[in-house]
């Protein structure tokens, strides 16, 4: 039972008291969610490549936004960390170790460090976290017992080569934003406060989830989530029913329903190891590469990181399909993705990308000479 | 309390009436009518699952009463001893972190327990974060240096009921916290040097009276079923209640005793129900019948699905049978769906007996695949299309950056507070011996100093564990959003369908709105129209909720211009009970021709005025926009009626003409008025 393994691990590295703990939820298996397929594929696409970078869920309410991103915690492959450092450092790249790993490994002859199998992490950020626990701290406790200034670790550090996620992100405080955006941008995090000086790496998967209905996300965050997904209530009656009776027989024996789909969740994983195996064998023609520049510059939007973020998503698609080239089908499915968020210059103007075509159209055009006049079409109108 | 273990206990602790006086609960099975409020708090009482109640109905009827009185037929639980969050001795995935450690570490036996009732916790209003989250525990890190949470509300909920009076007014930050917890049932602690997660699962009853505005949509969602309580009429009933109450207040214990029978009775029939509940079967084509209902009446997500299938089988465990009728899903559907209904702004839709007819529609629908024809009924009226946004220019008018009154980012007007209202977000070295303490930064100040202090002190100080100088104390920085609130007051009568008036009203009010959400402003709309008023638009920040509703805002009828600005005025109000500092400005759109009173018989242009004076009183910022068009579009010198010209003037508000306004002039004038605003509230 995965609740058990995990308290035990608990149990053995714990060296902290009882301030801090944390409770290994049940969640919802990934493979009994009924519908909403996109954003499954989306949540997937990031625990094959973390390098995507994270997963914006919009939708309304009751739709199972914070289930499935909760639920995607158990689909994730193990990663190998240093063991007892608190920034779970990889224990063979220098360029991603904390001061103290980084030390450890050059004086230990730039040998890999001690390391522990474990799983990726998925850690919760609260809307009602204040901005010490997030960035890290001064720790009270070898402070007051042993006179020393140390840092206490913040959500970032336990966040580092893991997913952050954050229900209701759209709620979240503005500087605890910054903070946020400080280090998803730059992967360090560096604390400077109550005589604590120290920086530590912080590269972690964004996934939040949002009902637009309660204000929107700060544009600055918005850009730095690739893949956004807006989901729908499920309107096959059937899939409602499946919804019902799925749920409430999990209410019922969460343990029993959790072994169920067991072997369904294995299968799911064992696919994204695939998929991981594979990636950095993936090519992506250059016909297809000026595909992509040219969707992101017909579309006008902002800046390079549109094109970076379409590329390395339809190669983890491809990946995920066990295919090793890139198609024009994995750039539709990217755009769709990342593209028709950023193309939206004002929230009133939802309408003109609202042709669901829209990119297909734009594929179609562009595929077989990248470099073609545009034709007149609602994409020129955008800004 | 372990005096509350039983309410026999309870009856037996009242020898000293004085003491118990306020423990003693009204008898549940005492409350006169209000049968479906009754209901609505037994099925959760019977099946937690279910998620809720809110209670909706004005003052005196009864909510709060009820509400307590559900102490006394709540089924007992077995929680486990010492635990701060009472957790199920018999299942790990339902326990806190140290119990479940504890649990695995015995061998998986249960943990030891005691049986005691489940609780009613409570939600004041003026609950801050911390005490509703948890926050560190002062005595034991000052005592022994140790770092452990101190746990909030939320952890005393756990298992049981987490009540709010006046759900509606309660504070934003409170809000989303409690989003967090209700829907992933745990709460996660992440501040002032705490990092735990706990388990937090309970059942939310909140009572609101819709009057002081209505609750946020995300909450509203979560909340199961909803209940409206009217005031009792019958008048034998109304002299009952007045009796029952006052032979309670004489005696308690007597009157307790009297409806002793009749609570155990209820007590019973609600373990029945439980053990029962179990064995209740929901038939396929009663979850199809569930699912085609919800996708019929359009509601949103996967929620009130869930919802309708267990209030149903609920019910019938509590008729004590184990099959689900459809009359079952019938009762199930008017408690969860009649709020969940899209609806259209200002058109009447009667929402409970509509419900009714539903089921019976849907079942006798004999093709499900056959597309459903809206069942809106036909009214004279137009919706028009909602015209091109002008760009407002940004910036008009330059705040002054000054740091230490607002700070913030994006253009969000925030003012650091000076009392202890207001986030805490971080903590700075005081001028001089400050109140509110943050301790957190304080203990961790002084902590690299105690080796030292230990052994350099003398005298008395030597026994404390903690040595605190004052040069280590720390302030808390508290911050308070001063948000606007623009209240855009639309006519929607049919003059304003004249010459596409509507349309560049619409648009006037859609450019109104794109600004708001740049500065996150909050925005609402009320329309007028026909012989009445309604708020279309709730305080929001959201635009597309506000562009949807532009959308489908009609038009026509007359023009009840006093109603409008009075629903305005008391939206107003009730938005200043949630946060005083709030800054109304308040937008009129209007031709300014009343010709609807709200008193039938009286004057209604008279009644404008009146209200004008009223709003001009009250520390609003009025702008009005006079949607008359001169026929010739301005071409000529026309004959103008300048209704709307007086009305300004008597609200000593902006006068504009929409004719005349461009990109520039709105931009600066709403700008302005609010610098203005903001300046008089922060006082520089």
């Amino acid at each position: 039972m995965a609740v058990k393994e995990a308290v035990k691990e608990k149990e053995t590295s714990r060296q902290d008291t009882a301030g801090k703990q944390k409770l290994e939820r049940v969640v919802f298996p990934f493979s009994a969610m009924v519908g909403q397929e996109k954003m499954k594929l989306a949540l997937l696409l990031n625990a094959v490549n973390p390098a995507i970078g994270g997963v914006l869920v919009r939708g309304e309410k009751g739709t199972g936004k914070s289930t499935i991103s909760r639920a995607l915690a158990d689909l994730l492959p193990e990663i190998k960390v240093v063991e007892g450092c608190p920034f779970h450092c990889n224990p063979e790249d220098p360029s991603e170790m904390c001061p103290n790993c980084q030390a450890r490994y050059f004086a230990g002859g730039k040998k890999p460090l001690k390391s522990i199998l474990r799983k990726t992490k998925v850690v919760d950020l609260p809307l009602g976290a204040t901005e010490d626990r997030v960035l890290g701290t001064l720790d009270l406790e070898s402070a007051i017992k042993k006179g020393e200034r140390s840092l206490d670790p913040g959500i970032l550090a336990e966040a580092n080569r893991g997913i952050t996620y954050i229900d209701e992100i759209n709620l979240l405080d503005d500087h605890v934003i910054d903070v946020l955006l400080d280090a998803s941008s730059s992967k360090v995090n560096v604390v400077e406060r109550e005589g604590i000086s120290f920086s530590h790496p912080s590269s972690f998967i964004l996934v939040g989830s949002m009902n637009p209905e309660e204000g929107e996300l700060r544009p600055q965050l918005l850009d730095r989530i690739a893949l956004h997904v807006v989901i729908e209530g499920v309107a096959n009656v059937d899939q409602r029913v499946k919804i019902i009776t799925e749920r409430n027989e999990f209410e019922k024996d969460q343990m029993a329903f959790t072994k169920k789909y067991q072997g369904h969740n294995t299968a799911l994983r064992n696919r994204v190891l695939k998929a991981k195996a594979l990636l950095p064998k993936v090519k992506l023609p250059d016909n297809l590469l000026l595909l992509i520049s040219r969707l992101c510059d017909e579309t006008k939007v902002e800046g390079a990181r549109p094109d970076i973020m379409l590329s390395k998503t339809a190669k983890t698609l491809a990946a995920f399909d066990g295919r090793t080239v890139v198609t024009t089908n994995d750039i539709k499915k990217a755009a769709e993705f990342i593209l028709p968020f950023r193309m939206k210059a004002t929230p009133f103007e939802e309408d003109k990308w609202a042709d669901p075509k829209f990119i297909e159209n734009m594929i179609n055009e562009f595929k077989d000479d990248p470099f073609k006049e545009s034709t007149k079409r609602t994409g020129q109108q955008l800004v | 309390m372990a005096t509350k273990t039983g309410s026999k206990k309870v009856i037996d602790k009242t020898q000293n009436p004085q003491e118990s006086l306020q423990r003693i609960p009204f008898p549940f099975t005492a409350i006169i009518g209000q049968e479906k409020m009754k209901l609505a708090l037994v099925l959760n009482a019977i099946n937690p699952q279910i998620g809720g109640v809110l209670i909706r109905g004005e003052r005196g009827t009864c909510k709060t009463v009820a509400v307590r009185a559900l102490t006394d037929i709540l089924p007992s639980i077995k929680v486990v001893s010492d635990c701060k969050f009472h957790c199920n001795p018999d299942e790990p995935t339902e326990m806190c972190p140290t119990c479940q450690a504890r649990y695995y570490a015995g061998g998986n036996k249960p943990l030891p327990s005691v049986t005691r009732k489940m609780k009613v916790a409570d939600l004041p209003l003026g609950a801050t974060e911390d005490r509703v989250l948890g926050t560190i525990d002062l005595e034991n890190a000052i005592k022994k240096g140790e770092r452990t949470l101190d746990p909030g509300i939320l952890a005393e909920a756990n298992r049981g009921i987490l009540y709010v009076d006046e759900i509606n007014l309660l504070d934003d930050n409170v809000i989303n916290s409690l989003l967090d917890a209700s829907s992933s049932k745990v709460n996660v602690v992440e501040r002032e040097g705490i990092s735990f997660s706990h388990p937090s699962n309970f059942i939310l009853v909140g009572t609101m009276d819709p009057g002081e505005g209505e609750l946020r949509p995300q909450l509203l969602d979560r909340i199961a079923l909803h209940v409206i309580v009217k005031t009792i009429s019958n008048l034998d009933q109304k002299v009952q209640v007045i009796t029952e109450r006052n032979e309670f207040d004489r005696d308690p214990v007597a009157f307790t005793k009297k409806y002793e029978k009749q609570s155990s009775e209820l007590r019973d029939r609600i373990i029945k129900a439980r053990a029962l509940l179990d064995k209740v079967e929901l038939p396929e084509d009663k979850l199809v019948l569930i699912s085609r209902i919800c996708k019929e009446v359009k509601a949103e997500g996967q929620r009130p699905d869930i919802m309708l299938s267990r209030t149903s089988k609920t019910l019938a465990a509590y008729e004590g049978r184990t099959e689900v009728t459809d009359d079952d899903i019938k009762k199930a559907v008017e408690f969860i769906l009649p709020f969940r209904v899209r609806a259209t702004p200002m058109v009447e839709s009667d929402a409970p007996p509509y419900m009714d007819d539903v089921v019976d529609e849907v079942q006798s629908k004999e093709d499900e695949d056959k597309d459903e024809e809206e069942v809106t009924e036909e009214i004279p009226t137009h919706v028009f299309r909602v015209g091109a946004p002008i760009q407002l220019p940004r910036d008009m008018v330059k705040r002054r950056s000054d740091r230490i009154v607002r700070s913030g980012s994006g253009d969000r007007i925030k003012s650091l507070s000076t009392g202890r209202k207001g986030r805490y977000i971080k903590h700075r070295i005081p001028d001089d011996i400050p109140q509110d303490i943050a301790f957190d930064a304080t203990i961790r100040a002084a902590a690299p100093y105690q080796k030292f202090r230990r052994e350099s002190y003398q005298g008395d100080a030597k026994g404390l564990s903690l040595f605190i100088a004052n040069s280590d104390l720390r302030k808390k920085v508290r911050e308070n959003k001063v948000s606007t609130l623009i209240v855009l007051c639309v006519d929607a009568s049919g003059s304003m369908g004249v010459l596409r008036r509507m349309e560049a009203a619409k648009g006037v009010v859609l450019s109104l709105l794109m600004d708001a959400y740049q500065r996150r402003d909050k925005v609402s709309v009320v329309a007028f129209r026909g012989k009445e008023a309604a708020v279309v638009l709730p305080p929001t920040s959201s635009v597309e909720r506000a562009r949807k509703m532009l959308e489908i805002l009609p038009t026509g009828g007359r023009t009840p211009l006093a109603a409008g600005m009075l629903m305005a005025y008391n939206l107003i109000n009730s938005e200043r009970k949630k946060d005083p500092t709030i800054i109304p400005i308040f937008v009129l759109l209007t031709d300014g021709r009343a010709n609807v009173p709200i008193t039938e018989g009286s004057e209604p242009m008279d009644e404008v005025t009146e209200m004008a004076k009223l709003i001009r009183d009250d520390k609003v910022y009025p702008i009005v926009v006079d949607t008359e068009i001169p026929p010739s579009g301005g071409k000529f010198v026309d004959f103008v009626y300048e209704y709307a010209q007086d009305v300004a003037k008597d609200l000593n508000g902006v006068y504009y003409r929409l004719a005349d306004l461009d990109a520039v002039s709105l931009g600066s004038m709403i700008h302005m008025e609010k610098s203005m605003a903001v300046s008089a509230a922060t006082g520089s």
